[in-house]
């Protein structure tokens, strides 16, 4: 069939949005793609905005066969062909430039918008941030405007946005229903690795080290709650098990813990889906202690909870804890382990342990642990951020001189303090606590949430938590510390409520851009295999698959399509010329009637017509149209009277004539 | 026609109006929309080998659009309202004008094409509630009457992925008299005047006044008169006093019915142009001598007919 719309120019200003649309498209691979490629590609931006005012500049064919060699080499040098997605979205990116310069005709521009969305989807394989979806997404809605535009005879602005917005929006439910149903193939849940992150716990706690991080705001991990909450004394988030120490430092050592399976809960467990920050690291931070592992991550001895793949992407998990849960497992190598002294232990050190074990009943260990807790209660000790430099006998300096420190000194000591006594003992780093969003209800932990407790083992209940931070600072365990406010100064601020109007403002505004931003990893990013089969449990429609999912899709497409039909009948430009609604309200009352006559007949026409058939009503049918014509053509356009005509139209009524 | 005669048409009321009904409307995919399915195949491969769901979303947020775009290219046809007619009558070799009278109605229709049958395209958007002509051209008509054949109406809006288009047997029709010939004398032609009409230049003797009658020309009208409030006449010349011509089938030259029917043609218009009464005879039809626009048409549009079964 013959096109008269190919044969026509590209309008100017349709080419000059759609290249610097591309451009900006294009921005966000700067980051990832090397600069020869993206040098080509904003070259040929360039030189066909330059072209579009003389077509002689552009490159002939032996011109761009050269070009297209180049960008090649360009694609090949560049990336080495190693990663399949790199030297894919180059080799795109380049022929995406070539395309630009070789557009002459519409055909050309309906082919590089079609490359211009495949650009987008290549940006959401690198970087898949809420921030940059709402950038591209807008990209996109531009690329179907002009795209819209190129197929009208003559190019609009005004109403364009509207119009597309609800081509959009007739295009969302199916978009939606389909991205919900379509089958997720079972991709391992930790997926392909890129980019690297490293702020975060890790298995190696030097004096000072979660003092640093105590002052990041950065997210550590979000967590939703389906069912109950634990208390704020239960917010322990586990991590890494660490055994041996040098005074200074602990870390895991040198074996890797092997895996176990969860044990059997003692109460009522608690359900929760963490949805993690990229760290870059293996551990993932459960909330203590967890008997249910999601998949792609393994228990290990220390009941920490492991990924089976580095955790470089946003990852969202299920898992079930049970906070009442006794680890009652000591193995020989656990309390060789656990009983494991650094090289050199002051006397002081040695003194005091041993003056709390002259003072107990060695049959009932758990008064030497509060002896020990009541020691960090009674002594001046300081909890605080900037606990100054400790010498060669860390311990030794802040059990007896300094007495200032963050959870790690209290961890640490604590723990070595534990040993000496003969007490099998464990330092836990992790998280603890965390702060509600009112938003979207799930809560948040920040890296300033990041802890450091002990674990001891008493022969009759296991091994047990002990958090000697909560001796000196209870307020830490109950409501968290303020990184914002903390920051550069070396008391601890503990969040309080009053914040202040302006405070308070930004606090909200905070949590709705995070609760926004946890909704699209949930719902979108992370919506894995695991969550689809989830969410179709949840309308009954669990093992769903072969003809069942072929009619659900079915149905779902039918539902989406109505509402897209429905939102398709929105009118595309709003009228606000009243005179005109109400003619139209009449016309189509005489259409019903049965009263069909073309637009292009005036209104007199259409009054004839209406008045031979309805002759009873032909006064009342010519004064709705001397009026409506007097108020169309004449000079002064009364309100009240275009209310008088509203009322003559909505009361006229048609009644078949029986005079005749 | 072949198939495409099979296909369904919508048909013109006998005002020659119609509207477009929503099952008469056809719809395929355009080469844009071929390419369009690859390129979401493509992305959907991209997006399930990266497990990536943002891709995913975009990949049927683009393929929403595309299968809204079939209802949408569809809606844009229906319901609009045309009529169709023929202009004024052309000779063969001029090219023939249909002018359609399109209404969109209530909503804006964006790149509507309209062509008939080896006519040329024309392409339109049709704003809302604004009525609006388009004229379609034909050329190389041979004589007769015309139907236009069948009006194509189609359209590739919004996402030009589909293209919608529509079978019109519109009840037009345009008249093309036949090719003028080279220029002859009839018998009973002085030849005096067939270099050009009336000159108005006063050479000519004034013969006196008759009532007007349609067809007289305008540089004839004695307007002193008719502004004197004695009626409408028209001013006669002694030149033009002389006794009719007859346009003699037998007369003209040419070897063929064509030829003599382009003869004819010629001498209508030559005599038309002297202002001459003129009759016309040829085998089938005698025409009596008279003057003005309605003969010339009614002379014409015999000659048009000629041995034609619309004659």
């Amino acid at each position: 069939m013959r096109d008269a719309l190919a044969t026509l120019p590209i309008p100017p200003q349709l080419l000059a949005a759609l290249l610097l649309l591309l451009a900006a498209l294009m921005l966000p691979h700067l980051s990832n793609l090397s600069p020869p490629v993206l040098a080509f590609f904003y070259v040929a931006v360039a030189w066909r905005l330059v072209a579009a005012r003389r077509p002689r500049w552009l490159p002939g064919r032996w011109s761009l066969l050269l070009l297209m060699l180049l960008a090649i080499a360009l694609v090949v040098l560049s990336t080495g062909l190693a990663d399949g997605r790199l030297a894919g979205t180059a080799l795109l990116v380049v022929m995406l430039g070539l395309k630009l310069l070789e557009v002459r005709a519409r055909r050309d521009i309906h082919v590089t918008l079609f490359l211009g969305y495949f650009l987008v989807l290549t940006q959401f394989l690198y970087n898949q941030s809420l921030a940059l979806a709402v950038y591209l997404f807008t990209g996109v809605l531009a690329l179907i405007a002009i795209q819209v535009g190129l197929n009208r005879a003559q190019v609009v602005v005004r109403g364009q946005l509207r119009n597309t917005l609800l081509m959009i929006g007739a295009a969302l439910p199916i978009a939606l229903i389909v991205f919900l149903l379509f089958p997720r193939l079972q991709t391992p849940l930790w997926g392909i690795s890129s980019a690297t992150a490293t702020t975060g716990i890790s298995d190696d706690m030097t004096l000072g080290d979660i003092g640093k991080l105590s002052q990041s705001e950065a997210i550590a991990f979000r967590v939703a709650f389906p069912g109950d909450v634990p208390a704020p004394a239960q917010r322990y988030w586990r991590g890494p098990v660490l055994w041996e120490t040098d005074g200074r430092r602990w870390s895991a050592g040198g074996r890797v813990p092997r895996p176990i399976n969860p044990g059997r809960p003692h109460t009522t467990p608690l359900n929760y889906e963490l949805t993690i920050e990229p760290t870059g690291e293996y551990w993932l931070f459960g909330l203590d202690v967890v008997t249910d592992v999601p998949r792609g991550s393994r228990l290990n001895s220390d009941h920490a909870l492991v990924a089976e793949q580095r955790i470089n992407r946003r990852m969202t998990f299920r898992a079930t804890s049970d906070p009442g849960y006794r680890i009652d497992r000591l193995s020989k190598q656990q309390r060789r382990r656990g009983l494991q002294l650094p090289d050199r232990v002051s006397p002081r050190v040695a003194q005091l342990v041993a003056q709390w074990q002259a003072e107990t009943d060695p049959a009932e260990p758990r008064r030497l642990v509060e002896r020990a807790l009541a020691y960090f209660r009674e002594q001046p000790f300081i909890y605080t951020l900037a606990p100054g430099l400790l010498g060669n006998d860390p311990v030794d300096e802040f059990l007896f001189e300094t007495r200032r420190g963050f959870c790690e000194h209290y961890a640490g000591s604590f723990t070595l303090l534990m040993r000496l006594a003969g007490l099998p003992a464990r330092v836990v780093v992790g998280y603890q606590g965390g702060e509600r969003n009112p938003r979207s209800d799930h809560w948040v932990v920040r890296q300033s949430d990041a802890h450091a407790w002990s674990e001891v083992w008493l022969p009759d209940s296991g091994w047990m938590r002990i958090d000697p931070t909560s001796a000196v600072a209870p307020e830490r365990i109950e409501r968290g510390i303020d990184a914002g406010q903390s920051q550069g100064r070396p008391e601890v601020v503990f969040q309080l409520d009053n914040r202040g109007l302006w405070g308070g403002l930004m606090q909200e505004a905070g949590w709705l851009i995070d609760a926004v931003d946890l909704g699209w990893h949930r719902w979108v990013v992370g919506f894995t295999a695991e969550r689809q089969q989830n969410l179709l449990d949840l309308f009954g429609l669990r093992d769903l698959r072969g003809p069942g999912l072929a009619v659900a899709l079915l149905v779902g497409g039918a539902i989406a399509g109505l509402i897209a039909y429905l939102i398709s009948r929105l009118p595309a430009t709003p009228n606000n010329d009243p005179l005109a609604a109400l003619w139209r309200r009449f016309r189509r009352k005489l259409r019903q009637a049965g009263i069909a006559v073309p637009g292009w007949h005036g209104p007199d026409t259409l009054c004839k017509a209406a008045a031979a058939a309805y002759p009873r009503q032909a006064g009342e049918l010519t004064a709705i149209t001397r009026l409506f014509v007097q108020l169309r053509y004449g000079r002064r356009c009364d309100p009240r009277q275009i209310a008088a005509l509203k009322r003559r139209i909505a009361t006229l009524k048609l009644r078949a004539g029986t005079v005749r | 026609m072949g198939i495409a005669s099979l296909a369904r048409m919508e048909h013109a009321d006998d005002r020659g109006a119609v509207e477009i009904g929503a099952r008469r409307i056809y719809i395929l995919p355009t080469r844009y929309g071929f390419i369009y399915g690859t390129l979401l195949f493509l992305m959907l491969i991209g997006a399930v080998n990266y497990g990536n769901n943002p891709a995913h979303l975009l990949t049927f947020l683009l393929a929403g659009l595309g299968s809204n775009a079939i209802y949408q290219t569809w809606r844009n046809l229906r319901g609009l309202a045309l009529r169709c007619h023929g202009g004024p009558p052309v000779f063969a070799g001029q090219a023939a004008r249909f002018v359609v009278e399109i209404d969109s109605g209530e909503r804006e229709r964006p790149a509507i094409q309209l062509c008939f049958e080896g006519s040329d395209l024309q392409l339109v958007d049709i704003a809302a509630n604004q009525p609006r002509s388009v004229s379609l051209t034909l050329k190389d008509l041979p004589r007769g009457l015309h139907p236009p054949g069948r009006l194509t109406i189609s359209t590739p809006y919004p996402l030009g992925l589909f293209r919608a288009w529509c079978y019109v047997d519109t009840a037009a029709c345009l008249l093309v008299y036949p090719r003028p010939g080279p220029g002859w004398h009839p018998p009973g032609d002085t030849g005096q005047r067939l270099d050009g009409g009336y000159s108005g230049n006063g050479n000519d003797d004034f013969a006196g006044l008759r009532t007007y009658q349609p067809g007289d020309p305008p540089s004839q009208m004695d307007w002193k008169s008719y502004a004197r409030e004695r009626g409408l006449n028209t001013r006669l010349f002694s030149g033009q006093a002389a006794a009719p011509i007859w346009l003699d089938w037998a007369d003209a030259p040419g070897t063929g019915d064509e030829q003599r029917l382009s003869a004819l043609t010629r001498a209508v218009l030559d005599a038309e142009a002297a202002d001459r009464p003129y009759g016309l005879r040829t085998p089938t039809v005698t025409i009596a001598p008279a003057r003005g626009m309605r003969h010339r048409h009614q002379c014409l549009r015999h000659l048009a007919l000629y041995g034609t079964a619309d004659a």
